[in-house]
C-alpha cells in the first residue's frame, strides 16, 4: 500500500515535471517574413532569418549575399524596396540600410538606425522613404543622404502595415488604436483620422480613391480617401483580415485567417462568392492573380488557386515545404514563388500544379 | 496523445482564451484581467488554502512532541514511524502544506506561456494567436490586447519594481508563516532552514519575475498578497508585529518592544523544554524499545498553553474513536 502510494506519487510528480518542461520550452523567435523581389532574372530573398541573398532561381545558388555577418536576431519582416540600383532594407531592430547594387554586389551608401523595431515595409515617395515603426512614428528619411529630415508622430501604437501615398497624401493604419490616418507628405500633418476601420496589421491596398483596410475586427473597411476617410462599405469576414487585399477591375479580393477567400463588389462590397478552405486552413499571405485564378496560399504551406469569376476550385497544392507560410507572393508570369518560415523558396507553376523547391542560398 | 497537445488543449488554450475574454470584459486591460483571474483562481484554490492554514498551525502544534520524539529515539526507521504516527494521530498531512503551491505551480507556468502568446513577443505570435481562439466574437474581437497596465509594459522582461514588490510580499509571507516561536525552536537544522526558506524562496521567485513578463510578476504579487489577507484573517498573524520589521538596535532606540512569542492572536506557544535527554546510548535503547504508548501518555500529559478548539476537539474524538 505504501509503495503503491509512492509509485502513484512519483508518477504524477514525473507527469508535472514533463508538463511543466514542455510548458517552458518552445519561446518563439522572431523569424521575419520578408517577400522575395525580383532583381532582373534573380531573386532577392531572405535566405536565413537577417540574412538577404540573391539567387538565381533555376539552381538556388546566391550571388551575393547581405549581411555577411551580425545577422541573426535581426530578421526582415519588411519587403525590401528596390529603386533602380538601390536597395532599401529595414530590419526588425530599427536599422535601414541603402545598398548600391550597381556594380553586381551590395555597397553600403547609408545606414540609419531608428527607435523602435520595423515591421510595416517602408515607402519610398519621390525622395524620401517613410519608414513605420512599432513605436508608432514614421520616421522620413532622405533617400540620397539618410538623414532622417522628420519624424511624423501617429500614436504610441504598433505600426505593422506599409503605407500608401496618393497625391500629397500617405495613409497608414495601426494595430493597436484601430486608427486609419492620412498625412500630408510635404509637412507631416494630420488630414485626417478615421476609427471604423478597425485594429489593422495588412497592408493598405489603394485603387483610385478607394482605401481597403483588411482589419482584426474580421471586416475588410473600404474607406473613401477623398471624402475625409469616410467609410463606403465594411465586409464582414469570418475571421482577421491580415493578408492585403487585391482589386481586379471591379471585384476586391480578400482572404482571412479562418480559412476564407471573399469576392466583393468594389463599389458595395457585396459578396460574389466564398470559399471556405478545410482543416483550419488560414490565409496570411495577400492572394495573387494568375492565369485567371485567385491563388491563395494558406499558413500550413497549402495553396488553392480559384477561378476568379465563381471561386470554384481550379488546382490546389498539398503542401510546399516546412514551415509556415506568412510572407505575399511574388509572381512572375505563370510562376509564384513563396518564402517559407524556415526560409526556403519555393516555386509555383500554377499550369502544371508543380512545386519545386529551390536550394536555399545557404 | 502527445504531452505537449496535452499542455497545449486542457490548459494553455483555454487558459488564453480565458485571459482574452477577461481582458475583454475589463474594458480591454489585460493588467485588469490578471488581477481578475487571479482573485479567480485564488478563490478557487481556497479550500485548499484554508486546509493548508490549517495544516501550518497543525504542524506547529505538535512541535514539541517532534523534538521530544527526536531525542528519545536514535534509530532513525524507528523515529520515521513515530513522527508518522503522530502525523496521523494530530491529523497532520506533512505534504498539505505543499497543496495550493503545487496547484499554483502549473498555473504560473502556463501563465508565463499565456502572457507570451497573448501578448506577442514576435510579429509571428500575435498572427499565431488566431489560431489558439475559440469561435466566439468577443474574443476575437479583444485582439490586439493593450500591453501596457500602470505604466507598465506587461509583455517586456526585467521590471525591478515589480520583482522588489514580489520579494517584499512574499518575505512578508514568510515570516508570518514562520513565527518567532518556530524559528526559536530548540533544533539549530531547524531554524537554519526556516532562515533559508525565509530569505530563498522570496528571491529565487522575485529573480524569476525579473526575468519574465512583467504581467507574470502582476499575477505573483497580486496572488501572493491574496495569500498573506488570507492567511492574516484565518490563522492570525501569529507573533509577527510590524514592530520586529525594525532592525533591533533602531527599536530600542525607537522603544518599541516586542510581545512575548506566544502572546499574538494565532501564534503557538513557545516549545516546553523537553524532560532531560538520556545520555548514554543503552537508555535510548530502552527508550526505543518502550512502546508508542509511553510517548502517547508523555505527549497528553506534557501539552502546555493554548490549543485551538479545532485541533483539541479533533484529538478528542480520535480518543473516543480509539476506545470505542
Amino acid at each position: 500500500m505504501f509503495h503503491v502510494k509512492h509509485r502513484r506519487l512519483a508518477l504524477v510528480g514525473l507527469l508535472a515535471v514533463a508538463l511543466i518542461a514542455v510548458g517552458c520550452g518552445g519561446i518563439q523567435q522572431p523569424d521575419g517574413w520578408a517577400s522575395p523581389v525580383q532583381i532582373g532574372d534573380r531573386l532577392l530573398v531572405q535566405a536565413r532569418s537577417g540574412q538577404l541573398s540573391l539567387i538565381d532561381p533555376s539552381n538556388g545558388q546566391p550571388a551575393w549575399q547581405y549581411p555577411t555577418d551580425d545577422f541573426g536576431d535581426r530578421p526582415f519582416y519588411s519587403t525590401p524596396v528596390r529603386d533602380g540600383d538601390f536597395l532599401y532594407l529595414a530590419d526588425y531592430k530599427g536599422r535601414v540600410t541603402r545598398l548600391d547594387i550597381s556594380g553586381g554586389h551590395p555597397v553600403v551608401s547609408w545606414v540609419v538606425e531608428l527607435d523602435g523595431q520595423l515591421v510595416a515595409t517602408p515607402l519610398l515617395r519621390g525622395d524620401s522613404l517613410f519608414v513605420p515603426s512599432e513605436h508608432g512614428d514614421i520616421a522620413v528619411i532622405d533617400a540620397a543622404s539618410g538623414g532622417v529630415t522628420r519624424v511624423v508622430r501617429t500614436s504610441d501604437r504598433r505600426i505593422w502595415s506599409s503605407p500608401v501615398a496618393n497625391g500629397g497624401s500617405l495613409y497608414v493604419t495601426d494595430l493597436d488604436n484601430g486608427v486609419t490616418l492620412a498625412f500630408d507628405v510635404a509637412t507631416g500633418e494630420r488630414v485626417w483620422e478615421q476609427s471604423a476601420s478597425g485594429p489593422s496589421a495588412a497592408d493598405l491596398t489603394l485603387d483610385g480613391s478607394l482605401l481597403l483596410v483588411g482589419a482584426f475586427d474580421r471586416s475588410l473597411h473600404a474607406l473613401d480617401v477623398d471624402q475625409g476617410g469616410a467609410e463606403q462599405w465594411a465586409f464582414p469576414g469570418d475571421g482577421w483580415f491580415m493578408a492585403r487585399p487585391m482589386v481586379d477591375g471591379q471585384t476586391v479580393y480578400a482572404a482571412t485567417m479562418r480559412g476564407s477567400v471573399y469576392a466583393v463588389d468594389r463599389e458595395t462590397g457585396a459578396q460574389r462568392w466564398a470559399f471556405t478552405a478545410e482543416d483550419g486552413a488560414e490565409f496570411r499571405a495577400a492572394p495573387a492573380l494568375v492565369d485567371g485564378n485567385v491563388v491563395v496560399a494558406a499558413r500550413d504551406g497549402r495553396v488553392f488557386a480559384l477561378d476568379s469569376s465563381t471561386g470554384n476550385l481550379a488546382w490546389s497544392v498539398d503542401s510546399l515545404a516546412d514551415g509556415s507560410l506568412n510572407a505575399d507572393p511574388l509572381v512572375d508570369g505563370e510562376n509564384i514563388y513563396y518564402v517559407t518560415s524556415k526560409h526556403n523558396l519555393v516555386r509555383v507553376t500554377a499550369g502544371s500544379v508543380q512545386t519545386v523547391p529551390l536550394a536555399a542560398a545557404r | 496523445m502527445p504531452i505537449g497537445a496535452i499542455w497545449q488543449t486542457f490548459l494553455e488554450t483555454p487558459l488564453i482564451n480565458i485571459m482574452v475574454g477577461l481582458s475583454a470584459l475589463t474594458f480591454g486591460s489585460y493588467g485588469l484581467a490578471i488581477l481578475v483571474f487571479t482573485v479567480i483562481t485564488r478563490a478557487l484554490m481556497f479550500p485548499l488554502t484554508l486546509r493548508m492554514l490549517h495544516s501550518m498551525r497543525s504542524l506547529q502544534d505538535i512541535q514539541p512532541q517532534m523534538q521530544e520524539i527526536q531525542k528519545k529515539y536514535s534509530d532513525p526507521r524507528r523515529r520515521n514511524e513515530e513522527i508518522m504516527k503522530l502525523y496521523k494521530e494530530a491529523g497532520v498531512n506533512p505534504l498539505g502544506c505543499l497543496g495550493p503551491q503545487l496547484l499554483q505551480f502549473p498555473i504560473f507556468i502556463a501563465l508565463y506561456q499565456v502572457i507570451r502568446i497573448t501578448l506577442g513577443n514576435t510579429p509571428e505570435g500575435v498572427l499565431d494567436l488566431s489560431r489558439r481562439l475559440y469561435d466566439v466574437g468577443f474574443i476575437q474581437d479583444a485582439v490586439p490586447l493593450s500591453r501596457t497596465f500602470l505604466g507598465m509594459d506587461l509583455g517586456e522582461n526585467g521590471n525591478f519594481f515589480l520583482a522588489a514588490l514580489v520579494f517584499a510580499a512574499m518575505w512578508l509571507q514568510q515570516r508570518i508563516s514562520t513565527n518567532r516561536s518556530a524559528q526559536a525552536a530548540p533544533s539549530a537544522n531547524q531554524a537554519q532552514m526556516t532562515q533559508m526558506m525565509q530569505w530563498m524562496l522570496p528571491l529565487i521567485f522575485s529573480w524569476f519575475v525579473l526575468f519574465s513578463p512583467a504581467g507574470l510578476g502582476v499575477y505573483w504579487f497580486a496572488s501572493t498578497a491574496i495569500g498573506l489577507i488570507l492567511q492574516w484573517v484565518f490563522v492570525g498573524p501569529g507573533d509577527f508585529t510590524w514592530g520586529s520589521l525594525v532592525p533591533g538596535p533602531f527599536r530600542d532606540a525607537l522603544g518599541i518592544t516586542l510581545p512575548e512569542p506566544g502572546t499574538g492572536r494565532g501564534s503557538r506557544p513557545r516549545p516546553q523544554p523537553v524532560a532531560a535527554k538520556n545520555s548514554d546510548a543503552e537508555s535510548r535503547e530502552n527508550d526505543d524499545a518502550s512502546s508508542g504508548d509511553e510517548r502517547k501518555n508523555g505527549r497528553r500529559g506534557s501539552r502546555q498553553g493554548p490549543r485551538s478548539t479545532r485541533s483539541s476537539s479533533r484529538s478528542s474524538r480520535r480518543r473516543r474513536h480509539h476506545r470505542g
